[in-house]
């Protein structure tokens, strides 16, 4: 009897944050098929089931689709009190949430960029770009 | 119309912060209002127990349905806890409507429960959190007054409704728990005191959250052709709809828009025969007050992008073309988390059956609930009639 194999991919949730802290960028899995964009990757496309993905990396600028200024938080996050989160579009296929550097001046269309800190938690933090800081 | 089942009898608890009371107890307490409703009801022909119930977070138990059916002297008949944040009490109900459609069982009991005052601020909010995406979203400190947020201000720079229209769901909630007697929040509010309290995650304030409620609600359900047996006045479930969405929200098209509320109500229209027309009043799941406004859009009462107008013309007063949250809602009835569902069943039954007071709502015959959990990720309603 054959050994049964386990399940081998490399579009996982470790190799996400391994690619953050290597490569200095957030990437995300592309479908080969239908093109359908996931972050963070998983080991089939959830659109047409299809394991032809391919990493590609996220664009360095989005624009701010929603955002909140935290009052009240988990004791994870009471050192960041208030903090902003918001849910970014980086392309018309692809929206990522995070924490926001600044908590003035912000708007929904401003344009941010991804700031990578391989070291702290959370391990990527969004900016607002120069153009959008007053 | 098929009436899939039928709700004999309904108990609730009085809903608020009870320290002297654990979870079981909340329990007894709405079993023995449920209980005193019947007629002729044996606890030897009650078939399966069905809990929702959202976190052993807050009182480090679970294993509820054994609990339950220990507590009400049902053993050993078979029980289960049945889990989707919030959306728990209806997740309840649905399995036990389709334990009696599949003729597994004849009689159920549906129960949900949560004591969750037993924790800090803090420790709830993180509880609360584990509905939300581990991965981006809890790592990023997104909590769900937060989550809501989004949803909110998307909603508000996309298609014009503001913080007034939120305020506004406030004040008419509140203002309908202050003829509820077993309501968390009796207390009448203005929209300057939604406006000016305290900021939680902007745009939301203090008073556009439901609270932090204990509380437990049951519902005894049968075969429709028993139900003569055991009250005179039954009402029935005549649609049902489920439907997911993606737990993160950032991962949807539109997140102004909650696509599996839209798709469990239209689920449960069809099964019913029934448009949103036919809906004499609804319970919706307003944990934030912007949800009360995407359910307005997701149930048909109002179009896509238009769910501020019904709060601006009043139409979900009492006495308005479709009344919503008669019972004062998840905002001034209370939150008890995996037993909301069942309080909007409770308050459904009861307006079904005329006896609701001065919130009454005058010709009810169908009513719709929706029950919701995480970020509109897991969607049940179900479609009562009388
Ligand atoms: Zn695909």
């Amino acid at each position: 009897m054959s050994q049964p194999t386990s399940f081998r991919t490399e579009f996982t949730i470790e190799n996400f944050f391994r690619k953050l802290k290597e490569e200095g960028s957030l990437s995300a899995a592309r479908c080969e098929k239908c093109n359908f964009k996931m972050i963070p990757p998983r080991p089939i496309c959830s659109r047409c089931l299809s394991c032809d993905l391919e990493w590609v990396r996220v664009p360095a600028r989005g624009k701010i689709v929603s955002f909140s200024e935290v009052h009240v938080s988990s004791e994870n996050f009471q050192r960041l009190l208030p903090y902003v989160v918001c849910i970014a579009s980086f392309g018309d296929d692809l929206k990522i949430p995070g924490i926001l550097k600044e908590v003035k001046n912000v708007k929904v269309g401003s344009e941010v960029e991804i700031e990578i800190q391989p070291d702290k938690k959370p391990e990527y933090v969004f900016a607002l770009s120069s153009a959008d800081r007053v | 119309m098929r009436k899939l089942a039928s709700i004999v009898s309904v108990g609730m608890s009085k809903i608020g912060r009870f320290p002297e009371l654990n979870g079981r107890e909340l329990v007894v307490e709405a079993f023995l209002e449920a209980w005193d409703g019947c007629k002729n009801l044996d606890r030897k022909d009650i078939g399966a127990v069905f809990v929702g119930n959202q976190s052993e977070t807050y009182e480090h138990q679970i294993m509820y349905g054994s609990l339950v059916t220990d507590w009400l002297g049902l053993l050993p008949k078979g029980s289960m806890r049945v889990e989707g944040c919030a959306a728990a009490g209806a997740l309840a109900l649905s399995s036990g409507v389709t334990a009696i459609v599949s003729g597994l069982h004849d009689i159920v009991l549906v129960c949900g429960i949560e004591k969750m005052s037993l924790r800090s601020t803090i420790e709830i909010t993180d509880a609360l959190m584990s509905a939300s995406d581990l991965v981006l979203e809890q790592h990023n400190g997104m909590t769900f007054p937060s989550i809501y947020a989004l949803m909110a201000r998307a909603h508000m720079s996309k298609y014009g409704s503001n913080e007034d229209d939120l305020a506004a769901v406030a004040v008419k909630n509140h203002r309908n728990a202050l003829d509820n007697p077993k309501a968390h929040i009796r207390k009448e509010i203005s929209k300057v005191d939604v406006l000016k309290s305290k900021v939680i995650a902007s745009p939301l304030k203090l008073y556009d959250c439901s609270p932090v409620s204990d509380g437990a609600a049951v519902a005894i359900l049968c075969k429709t052709e028993l139900a003569s047996r055991f009250t005179d006045s039954p009402t029935f479930v005549v649609g049902m709809g489920n439907s997911s969405d993606t737990i993160g929200l950032y991962e949807r098209e539109d997140i102004s828009w909650p696509g599996a509320v839209a798709q469990a109500c239209s689920n449960s229209y069809q099964m019913a025969g029934l448009a949103p027309g036919d809906i004499s009043f609804a319970e919706v799941h307003d944990a934030f007050t912007i949800n009360e406004i995407l359910h307005y859009e997701a149930a048909g009462f109002a179009k896509r992008g238009a769910g501020q107008e019904s709060i601006r013309s009043h139409q979900t007063d009492i006495g308005g073309k479709i009344p919503v949250n008669p019972s004062g809602g998840l905002k001034a009835r209370g939150h008890p988390v995996g037993a909301t569902g069942l309080c909007q069943i409770y308050e459904i039954h009861n307006q079904l059956n005329r006896r609701c007071g001065k919130r009454q709502i005058s010709g009810a015959k169908y009513a719709l609930a929706i029950n919701e959990g995480g970020s509109n990720a897991i969607v049940t309603t179900h479609i009562i009639s009388n």
